[in-house]
């Protein structure tokens, strides 16, 4: 699959596991470069689901050293999950997450 | 990280040196006639290489392949995880009864020959070419039949290759409830294999091979390798059981990967756990330890690291033990010890709807698995994951239908007494 197409699934995956959480979506961006896609995720999340987020977001950030998992991203039409990830693990280059207060800023590198 | 990556490389390289030097020790001068037994006779079910060869050749035999595939993952550079320590135990288990070092390399190169066509990162079906020697026995069957037939073995090479799509498509089927996904998905592939060769009368003979003797050594090895991967667990996790109880809080849908999820401390205790529980329950019910069943056991505690644990897998075992209490099969035959050990693949189907239907569930695969080996004639070594990948996909839209009708019910009654 071209990678375009599949940053878009990502970003997706990512927006409607936010929205499930009951965030509120910010900002949502992704640059284009000759060399990479750079994608920018704002969030604000509540508070009794902050926990949960940060835990998948690590979860997420550690996913990318396992490309070999993305296998079974065949599951990603489940609703709810974050598995639509895995499609693009070898690509990821850096994941990059924050959270101020309750708010999420999500940034993702990937490779051309 | 890097330090996780160490732990799971020296776990893999211990285990399988401890079942090579174990295999020696006592095999000893017979060890390459012991091997040449299990590399130049079938493979498919049932052979329990420790009946057909010895129980020595049968354990180098698994450590040897433990080895390679551990060897394989090093130079393709993978960070191993759940998967990695799911799919050696796999192997390693299923070394002592259809897996040998040579009738799996076809598989997993036709496999890494379509990620290369396709143009995928070598890595992406990695596991799927791990798993997929499942139907290693082919190979045997079409390669060493009649003398080394070269057909035989593109043919072999055809059966890896059309893996990788069938897998990603399968795992659609059952959303993940069936762990054993490419054992569904070789059971399928290995239907129309089994029904082209019966069509061509070149169908194998049926064929059991089922070693009894040897329990107290081997029930001292198993024991052993389960309670030092439970104290390996235990070390790492600073002697405690801490953070256990969260384990058992997740349902096993793939992809439950405990490494990646929890922790490699409290994944190993799982595994162990796991491992001791699966070793006892053979012990318990009568039946045999030897290659068939320490394979379900290995296999039971490898997923220890993808899925299962000891709540989730508990009401599927309980189903099936009811199926073979008042089936017509015994007890403790060799087809219900199986369907025990491996039939918890449907252990998330509990771990999501509840201990019920995970009942159901067992009960089901009882029942389904000693009548679809027939289907791909035995070539598909993973015949559990057959039979489950049918129960979890004839399950779900009942499980879904129940629900809704339940919801139906009691919408209806607050209706009625609102009404009221």
């Amino acid at each position: 699959m071209e990678t375009e197409k599949l940053v878009v699934m990502m970003v997706n995956d990512i927006l409607y596991y936010l929205l499930k959480k009951g965030a509120h979506i910010v900002d949502s961006e992704i640059v284009a470069s000759s060399r990479d896609f750079y994608i920018l995720i704002e969030a604000n999340v509540p508070s009794e689901n902050k926990e949960v987020v940060e835990k998948d977001m690590k979860i997420l950030s550690k996913i990318k050293d396992h490309p070999e998992l993305k296998y079974y991203s065949a599951l990603s039409q489940q609703v709810g999950g974050l598995e639509g990830i895995y499609t693009i693990a070898p690509y990821i280059r850096k994941i990059d997450f924050d959270f101020a207060e309750n708010g999420l800023r999500l940034e993702i590198f990937v490779m051309r | 990280m890097p330090g996780v990556i160490v732990l799971i490389y020296r776990f893999f390289l211990v285990i399988s040196l401890s079942f090579m030097v174990f295999g020696l020790s006592v095999s000893r001068t017979q060890i390459f006639q012991e091997l040449t037994t299990i590399v130049l006779s079938p493979s498919y079910l049932l052979t329990d290489y420790m009946a057909l060869a010895g129980v020595g050749g049968a354990f180098f035999n698994s450590g040897l392949l433990m080895l390679l595939f551990t060897l394989l993952l090093w130079i393709l550079k993978i960070n191993p995880s759940g998967a990695s320590i799911a799919a050696i135990l796999t192997i390693g288990g299923f070394a002592l009864f259809g897996k040998n070092f040579f009738n799996v390399w076809p598989i997993v190169a036709g496999v890494l020959l379509y990620t290369t066509l396709i143009g995928e990162n070598l890595k992406t079906f990695l596991y799927v070419a791990y798993f997929g020697t499942a139907l290693a026995p082919i190979s045997t069957h079409l390669i060493l039949a009649s003398g080394f037939n070269i057909v035989g073995f593109f043919l072999s090479l055809i059966v890896g290759f059309l893996l990788p799509p069938l897998a990603s498509f399968c795992l659609t089927l059952h959303r993940g409830y069936n762990l054993y996904n490419v054992g569904f998905t070789a059971g399928i592939l290995g239907m129309f294999l089994g029904s082209i060769l019966k069509a061509y009368d070149l169908a194998p003979t049926p064929r059991f091979y089922w070693h009894e003797g040897d329990q107290v050594l081997l029930a001292v090895f198993t024991y052993s390798v389960f309670y030092a991967i439970l104290l390996y667990g235990l070390k790492l996790n600073g002697w405690s059981f801490k953070g256990y109880k969260s384990i058992l809080s997740h349902s096993g849908k793939l992809l439950t990967d405990f490494v990646l999820l929890e922790n490699e401390g409290v994944t190993f205790i799982n595994i162990g756990l796991l491992g001791l529980l699966g070793t006892s329950y053979v012990l318990l019910s009568g039946s045999a330890l030897n290659g068939p069943t320490i394979g379900g056991i290995m296999t039971l505690a490898g997923f220890g690291a993808l899925g299962k644990h000891p709540k989730n897998i508990a009401p599927v075992v309980l189903g099936v033990i009811l199926g073979a209490a008042t089936n017509s099969q015994p007890f403790n035959s060799p087809s219900m010890t199986l369907a025990v050990l491996f039939g918890t693949t449907l252990a998330p189907i509990a771990g999501e709807f509840g201990f019920i239907w995970g009942v159901v569930a067992g009960f089901l695969h009882s029942a389904l698995v000693i009548n679809v080996a027939f289907l791909h004639q035995g070539m598909n070594l993973y015949n559990n994951g057959f039979s489950g990948g049918f129960v979890a996909l004839f399950l779900l839209p009942l499980i879904d239908a129940a629900r809704l009708l339940k919801n139906r019910i009691l919408v209806s009654m607050r209706g009625e007494s609102n009404g009221n």
